[in-house]
């Protein structure tokens, strides 16, 4: 750590993986009701379970990126952060807002929640991952609007590199495109047309930039391959990105009503969107495998090609599964969708997190790296939770091309009512809770790690000359 | 007269030619034989105005495989339909 | 593009002389997924017609095969023009190079003009995206092209910019043949374009 400001990464960095248990215990309790109806009703219905589960994930990886950049604008502008007091204050402003919605989740109906909150003054809730009272969201923004004050000056005036343009630019489309969560029209089409301007330019258009920053800076300081080399493959995998993720929201309007041209357009380009992540693989490995230097941090390099390969399997294989509108027309809203939905959100931003996170925390803790024993752990919880969810995902692929047969590809009459296809599927459904039991025993190993006692020196001998090179 | 120039004055010619072709004429060997100008018309580009004839022949391969492809998927769709 | 993974960072070791990538690698790669791009569009154009042969070949009876014939032999001369500014640099005619590149700049202007007047004929004869699955690949592929001709326009505009304050000369000049380059590929995707769309119907 080079600049005394990183250090409000810490609290962020934290706080994200608290919440991230917190995710994966109603992660577990979803996948449980999955296959016994009733467990834990009428205290946790399904529909509040899967709230508290999508929106857990949304907001830990959003503390998860700005405790990112926090941790990484000052080293790449040069300087100190422009203020960290407002970045702690705004810490505990939206931990106490996340903290309070959620308790609100629970502790409320819905319905109820809606009306305390004075939904009905400007109506934003009810829709997924957008589920969060007005005032919560006005929060967000108020959040946002300061921590992008705070980075955006810290920017201007030090040294500006490719890394951090591309994050700034990421972290405000993030802001930019979150606004469209007010807009809430009444017509379902409209809705859902531009609630994919969130969701969708979210994490197949600005967190891509946000990805592949995050991923060249851990490069970068991992592996000493010139800036030059890697500044020149994020343009690429930027340009693909965009021209890629933009009119490829049009996979998501084939079939909500809106005109019958996206059929063409959301195949062709999303067609594409694979590329940018093939290509975030192949720069992983090939900065890795063109080291300069042997960090002594392993477990980071672990996660960065984790998080690339991982992110082209969920979002590049399993996103083009289905993408195609043909395609599409039978999987829409399948178990498919989940399996890729868990695969791409982990693989690409889940882990990319780890990877800061697994970075820059020994260095906010005073060595260069843990040592031996406490990073054997944390890459053997890497592979568990990985290996975890790909069985997750191989499993719903499994529930998804069996609910498809039974439920849409028949053309008339014999076609499974969709409780009975529920109930046909149960296999699968009690495979991927072992499979999540598994992905919960990784997350375990993981938090362990952070724990393990740090006697012994870091595994290296020019620990000092380590930390000046970076 | 210079490479470029000579080149320039070819394409313009053959331009006008698939067009005069199209326009004017019909018969079963007029779509190939558009398809075919244009195939002319893209290498040239490629080699001389794009300078692939000389670059890594990666490149060269990908862009012209690009142009083939794209017009003999056309070829094909013509002579199916 | 997935047999060169190492192709980003071997590019300084090249022979100079023996193999030359015009301008570079990084815009070459965007160049790919253009053409990728642009591919994928006139498959699906292929297959839509194989679709509904009927309304293609109805539609095609509309549209404007004159102004795409005019367009083709500007953009031609636009990319002859961008050509000679490359011989131009190469030999350190800087300022023939700025020349020719405003040329290029110019004919990109022609070319829009003669666009737009083309899509107001049609939008004055009542079609638009929304008429029809021919339609809609007319105006949207022909659009999205245009698009890339103004990106092609600020590019060159860029570069001959940068070269008239002299920062590039006989001995580098990879910046023109980078700009040189994305125009070229913008020229090659509308000689397929030309004949697909306005020739053959
Ligand atoms: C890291 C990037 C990505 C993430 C985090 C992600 C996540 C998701 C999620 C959560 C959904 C479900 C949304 C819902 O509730 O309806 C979804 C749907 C979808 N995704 Fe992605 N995705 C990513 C990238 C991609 C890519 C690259 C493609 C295409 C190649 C793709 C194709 C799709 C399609 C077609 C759907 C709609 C499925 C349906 O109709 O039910 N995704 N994605
Ligand atoms: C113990 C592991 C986990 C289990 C058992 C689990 C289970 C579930 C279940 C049952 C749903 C509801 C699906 C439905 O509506 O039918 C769900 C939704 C979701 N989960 Fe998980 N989850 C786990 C871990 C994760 C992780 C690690 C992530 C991401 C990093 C994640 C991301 C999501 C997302 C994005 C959705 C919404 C999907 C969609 O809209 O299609 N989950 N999960
Ligand atoms: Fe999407």
């Amino acid at each position: 750590m080079k600049y005394k400001s990183q250090a409000v990464a810490k609290p962020y960095f934290v706080f994200a993986l608290i919440l991230f248990v917190g995710q994966i215990v109603f992660g577990l309790i979803l996948g449980t009701q999955y296959v016994i109806g009733d467990f834990l009703f009428p205290a946790i219905p399904f529909n509040v379970a899967r709230m508290v589960h999508t929106n857990l994930l949304i907001v830990w990886l959003l503390f998860g990126f700005m405790g990112a950049t926090y941790y990484l604008v000052p080293e790449e502008s040069q300087r100190e952060l422009h203020s960290p007091l407002l970045a702690w204050v705004l810490f505990w402003v939206f931990a106490a807002a996340g903290t309070l919605t959620i308790i609100g989740y629970l502790a409320v109906p819905y319905a109820k929640l809606a009306e305390i909150t004075g939904n009905h003054l400007l109506p934003t809730m009810g829709r997924e991952f957008l589920e969060q009272p007005t005032i919560t969201k006005i929060g967000i923004v108020v959040v946002a609007l300061g921590f992008l004050y705070n980075v955006g000056l810290t920017v201007l005036k030090g040294r500006k590199t490719v890394v951090n343009i591309v994050l700034m630019t990421g972290l405000v489309g993030l802001a930019v495109f979150f606004l469209f969560a007010f807009y809430n029209p009444s017509a379902l089409t409209l809705d859902k047309y531009f609630w994919w301007w969130v969701v969708h330019l979210w994490v197949e258009g600005v967190w891509e930039l946000i990805l592949a920053s995050i991923l060249a800076f851990v490069l970068i300081k991992t592996t000493g391959v010139d800036r030059e080399v890697i500044e020149k493959w994020l343009y690429v995998i930027i340009a693909m990105a965009l021209i890629s993720g933009i009119i490829g929201t049009g996979h998501h309007y084939f079939y909500i009503g809106a005109p019958e041209y996206w059929l063409w357009l959301g195949s062709v380009f999303s067609a594409l969107e694979p590329l940018p992540f093939f290509m975030m693989m192949l720069f992983a490995i090939n900065m890795v495998r063109r080291r300069r230097r042997n960090h002594p941090n392993r477990a980071a390099t672990t996660w960065a090609i984790g998080c690339a390969v991982m992110a082209f399997l969920g979002a590049g294989v399993w996103g083009f599964l289905h993408t195609l509108a043909p395609v599409n027309y039978y999987t829409h809203g399948s178990q498919l969708t989940a399996a890729h939905g868990h695969l791409a959100f982990f693989g690409a931003y889940a882990m990319i997190v780890m990877a800061i996170i697994s970075y820059a925390m020994p260095l906010m803790r005073g060595r260069v790296a843990n040592n031996a024993q406490a990073q054997k752990l944390e890459i053997a919880s890497c592979w568990l939770m990985s290996i975890g969810m790909l069985l997750i995902t191989l499993f719903l692929t499994g529930a998804g091309v069996h609910q498809v047969m039974l439920q849409r590809w028949p053309e008339s009459g014999e076609a499974l009512a969709f409780m009975a296809t529920h109930d046909a599927l149960a296999g699968w459904f009690w495979a991927r809770l072992a499979a999540g039991g598994l992905f919960t025993l990784g997350l375990i190993a993981y938090l362990v790690s952070f724990f393990v006692p740090q006697r012994e020196v870091a595994p290296t001998e020019d620990a000092e000359a380590q930390t000046a090179a970076a | 007269m210079n490479r470029l120039t000579a080149i320039w004055i070819g394409l313009l010619v053959l331009t006008v030619a698939s067009y005069v072709l199209g326009h004017g004429m019909s018969g079963a060997w007029l779509p190939l034989t558009v398809l075919a100008l244009a195939a002319v018309k893209g290498q040239l580009v490629i080699d001389h105005f794009m300078e692939l004839a000389h670059a890594p022949r990666l490149f060269r391969y990908a862009v012209s495989g690009w142009l083939f492809g794209v017009l003999g998927l056309m070829a094909v769709f013509e002579t199916v339909v | 593009m997935s047999a060169s993974p190492d192709v980003l960072t071997s590019q300084a070791v090249e022979p100079a002389e023996a193999k030359h990538l015009p301008g570079d690698l990084a815009m070459w790669f965007f160049i790919l997924v253009e053409l990728a791009a642009f591919g994928l569009l006139f498959a699906s154009f292929a297959i839509a017609r194989f679709l509904e042969p009927e309304a293609f070949a109805a539609g095609a009876e509309t549209i404007h095969a004159g102004a795409g014939l005019a367009n083709t032999l500007v953009l031609l001369t636009g990319s002859f023009f961008v050509a000679r500014a490359v011989t131009a640099i190469r030999a350190g005619g800087v300022e023939r190079c700025v020349n020719w590149l405003w040329a290029g700049v110019a004919s990109g202007v022609v070319y829009a003009v003669i666009k737009f007047s083309e899509y107001g004929q049609l939008i004055g004869d009542g079609y638009n995206l929304r008429s029809g699955t021919f339609y809609f690949f007319y105006f949207f592929t022909t659009f999205f092209h245009l698009m890339h001709v103004v990106l092609g326009m600020i590019i060159l505009v860029a570069v001959a910019l940068r070269c008239r304050r002299g920062l590039y000369s006989a001995a580098d000049h990879r910046g023109v043949e980078t700009g040189a380059s994305y125009w070229h590929m913008v020229d090659l995707v509308w000689l397929v374009l030309f004949p697909i769309v306005y020739v053959l119907l």
